[in-house]
C-alpha cells in the first residue's frame, strides 16, 4: 500500500520532468535531475529491502520518500512548469542538479579541501583532549588546574572565536584548524575526566591490587575503560566540527564547501549555492553514517 | 636440618594486626567502622571472617589489601607494615574483579605480567591457559567477561589470583552473588586450589556472611560484630568437610556460629 502510494508520487514527478517541462519550455535539460531522482529511488529501494527482512511494519522510509517526492514536485511545479517562483532566487531543480554534472570536479576538490582541514583540526583537538583528560583523571594536581579552566572554556562556542582567529592567524587554514581544535578539545577533555571519575570503584581497586605503574594504569585501565563513552560521543563531535568548519569557511576562505556556497551567493549564482548546500548535506550524512558504522564495531567487549 | 628460614617463618606470623581502627570520614560525618582490632594469622591458614553485613569485615580486608590505611594501630604482613597494595597479595571481589575490556585469558595474563614474576608475554599466556584449565575454563579464554556467567567470572578471577602466586589471598564475599549449586562447585574448587597451592600452602582470608560456607572452608573462623571481633573459632575438622557435616564437632560449631548471629553487641564475651 505504502509502496504503491510512494510510487504514484514518483510517477507524477517523472511525468512532470519528462512531459510537462519540455512542453512548457521547448528545451529539455532534465537528464541530471532524472539521474538524481533515480539514485534517490535506488537508495530508497535498497533501504526498504534491507530493512524488509527485519521489520516489515516500519513505515519510516515510505513516509520520508513521500515527503521528498512532494517537495520535489512542488519545486518543479513552481519553477520549471508554472514559473511562479522568483527566477533568480529560486533556481529550477533541473539547473541545480545539472550543476553537479558541470562542476563535479570543483566540488570534489572543495570537499577534499574541507575534509583535510576537518581531519587535521579534529584529531589535533580530540587526541590531546583525551590525553589531558586521562592525565587529569589520574593525577589530582592536573585535574585541579585543568578542570576549572575547562569549565569556563568548554561552554563558549568555538564559532564565536572564528572571526577573530581568521583575522589574527597567518593563514585561513591555520585559523580554521584552530577553530575546530578549540571546539573539540575541551569537550573531549571534560567527557574523559567525567568518565574516569565515574569508573567502577571495584575496577579501580582491582587495578590498584596489581600495583600498576602510572603509565600502565592510564593506558591499560583508564583508556580502555573510557573508550566506549568516547566513541559514542564521536558522531556528535565530528558533525559539530564540520559545522564549525563550514561556518569558518563562510569568512575568508579560498576553498572548501562553505566557501563554495558563500562564493556562489556573492556572485548571485543561487543555482550553484543550492547545489553546494545539497553537497554539504550529503557529506554530513555520509560522515555521520561512517562514524556510526565505525562506533558499532570499535568496542568488542560489551 | 637447615631450619633457618623455617624458624624465621615461625617467629613472624603471616599477618599481624594490632589495635587497628578505621574511621570513615565524610564531609561532616564520621563513622567508626573498626575499633581496636587484634588478629594474628599463621602462614598457610584458611581464615574465614564472618558476621552480618555492615560489621566491618570488608573494611578489615581492605586494610590487609592496603587499599585503605588504618586510622590507628598497625597492620603487618610478613613482619612488614602495610603501606599500600603489593604483589604479595591478590584479591578477588564479589564482582568486577576482572577488566571488562580484556578476554578471560588476557585478564589472567595481565595479572601474571604485573605480579613481578618477571615473565614475558608468551610465558604469561601459557601460564594463564594453564590456570584457566585448572579452574575448569579451558577453551573459554577468548570470551569477554560480559559473555561469561557470574560463576565463570569468579572462576577466572580466582585463576588470576592463583596464577599471580601471591603469599596471601584476600577474597571479599566472592561467591555472594552466585546461585547455590554453582556456589558449592566454587567452594570445592577454592579448597582444591588452596590445598594444592605449591610447596607451602597459601594464607587465605575469606570474607563471607554465609555460615555454612565458613564452616566448609575455614581452619579458623573470625566472627565480627559492628567494629570488632567477638569470637575466634578454630575448626579441627578433617577435609573435605562435606563428608563430616553431620559429625558432632561440625554441628556444635554451626550452632555456636548461628547463636553468635543472634546475640547483641560486642558485649562481655568480646576478645
Amino acid at each position: 500500500m505504502n509502496f504503491l502510494l510512494t510510487h504514484i508520487f514518483l510517477a507524477v514527478l517523472l511525468y512532470m520532468v519528462f512531459f510537462l517541462a519540455a512542453r512548457k519550455n521547448g528545451t529539455w535539460n532534465g537528464l541530471s535531475f532524472f539521474i538524481a531522482v533515480l539514485m534517490m529511488e535506488g537508495l530508497f529501494l535498497f533501504s526498504v529491502f534491507r530493512a524488509g527482512r527485519k521489520d516489515s511494519l516500519s513505515t519510516g522510509p515510505f513516509d520520508i520518500m513521500m515527503i521528498v517526492w512532494s517537495l520535489l514536485i512542488v519545486w518543479e511545479l513552481s519553477t520549471t512548469i508554472l514559473h511562479v517562483a522568483h527566477p533568480v532566487l529560486v533556481p529550477s531543480p533541473e539547473n541545480v542538479f545539472d550543476t553537479f554534472r558541470v562542476q563535479w570536479q570543483k566540488m570534489l576538490l572543495n570537499i577534499a579541501y574541507s575534509m583535510q582541514l576537518l581531519v587535521t583540526g579534529f584529531f589535533a583537538g580530540w587526541i590531546p583532549g583525551i590525553l589531558l583528560g586521562l592525565a587529569a583523571g589520574w593525577f589530582p594536581r592536573v585535574k585541579h588546574i585543568a578542570y576549572p579552566i575547562a569549565n569556563v572554556m568548554a561552554p563558549i562556542p568555538a564559532i564565536v572565536f572564528s572571526p577573530y582567529l581568521v583575522a589574527i592567524m597567518p593563514t585561513f587554514r591555520s585559523a580554521s584548524v584552530l577553530v575546530i581544535l578549540l571546539g573539540v578539545f575541551w569537550p573531549a577533555f571534560l567527557t574523559t575526566v567525567n568518565r574516569v571519575a565515574s569508573i567502577e570503584p571495584q575496577i579501580m581497586d582491582s587495578a590498584r591490587m596489581l600495583s600498576l605503574d602510572d603509565g600502565t594504569m592510564i593506558f591499560h585501565v583508564l583508556l580502555p575503560y573510557i573508550i566506549p563513552g568516547v566513541v559514542s560521543g564521536l558522531k556528535v563531535s565530528v558533525t559539530t566540527s564540520l559545522l564549525m568548519l563550514n561556518f569558518a569557511e563562510l569568512m575568508g576562505a579560498t576553498h572548501g564547501m562553505g566557501y563554495y556556497v558563500q562564493n556562489s551567493i556573492a556572485y548571485a549564482n543561487y543555482t550553484h549555492a543550492a547545489a553546494g548546500i545539497i553537497v554539504i548535506g550529503i557529506v554530513v550524512t555520509g560522515l555521520s553514517k561512517a562514524v556510526s558504522i565505525f562506533s558499532e564495531h570499535a568496542v568488542k567487549w560489551r | 636440618m637447615t631450619s633457618k628460614p623455617d624458624l624465621s617463618e615461625n617467629v613472624s606470623p603471616a599477618i599481624e594486626i594490632s589495635h587497628a581502627g578505621f574511621v570513615y570520614q565524610d564531609k561532616n560525618r564520621e563513622y567508626t567502622a573498626l575499633k581496636d582490632i587484634n588478629l594474628s594469622v599463621e602462614k598457610g591458614q584458611f581464615i574465614c571472617i564472618a558476621g552480618q553485613s555492615g560489621c566491618g569485615k570488608s573494611t578489615l580486608l581492605s586494610l590487609l589489601a592496603g587499599l585503605r590505611m588504618p586510622s590507628s594501630g598497625t597492620v603487618k604482613i610478613g613482619g612488614k607494615q602495610v603501606t599500600g597494595p603489593d604483589t604479595d597479595r591478590a584479591m578477588v571481589f564479589q564482582s568486577y574483579s576482572l577488566f571488562p575490556w580484556m578476554s578471560a585469558q588476557q585478564n589472567v595474563a595481565f595479572g601474571i605480567l604485573h605480579s613481578g614474576r618477571g615473565l614475558y608475554k608468551e610465558a604469561a599466556r601459557r601460564r594463564a591457559r594453564e590456570f584457566l584449565t585448572r579452574v575448569g575454563m579451558s577453551g573459554q579464554g577468548d570470551k569477554y567477561p560480559y559473555q561469561l556467567s557470574g560463576g565463570m567470572r569468579q572462576r577466572v578471577a580466582i585463576a588470576r589470583a592463583f596464577a599471580m602466586d601471591p603469599d596471601i589471598f584476600l577474597l571479599d564475599e566472592p561467591f555472594g552473588a552466585i546461585d547455590t549449586r554453582m556456589r558449592a562447585q566454587l567452594q570445592i574448587l577454592m579448597e582444591v586450589l588452596w590445598e594444592n597451592s605449591g610447596g607451602s600452602r597459601k594464607t587465605v582470608i575469606f570474607v563471607t556472611h554465609d555460615t555454612e560456607e565458613a564452616l566448609l572452608l575455614a581452619d579458623r573462623i573470625i566472627f565480627m560484630r559492628p567494629g570488632c571481633i567477638v569470637y575466634d573459632m578454630v575448626l579441627d575438622i578433617p577435609r573435605p568437610r562435606r563428608q563430616y557435616a553431620d559429625e558432632p564437632d561440625f554441628k556444635a560449631a554451626r550452632e555456636k556460629l548461628l547463636k553468635l548471629y543472634y546475640e547483641e553487641d560486642c558485649g562481655e564475651n568480646r576478645l
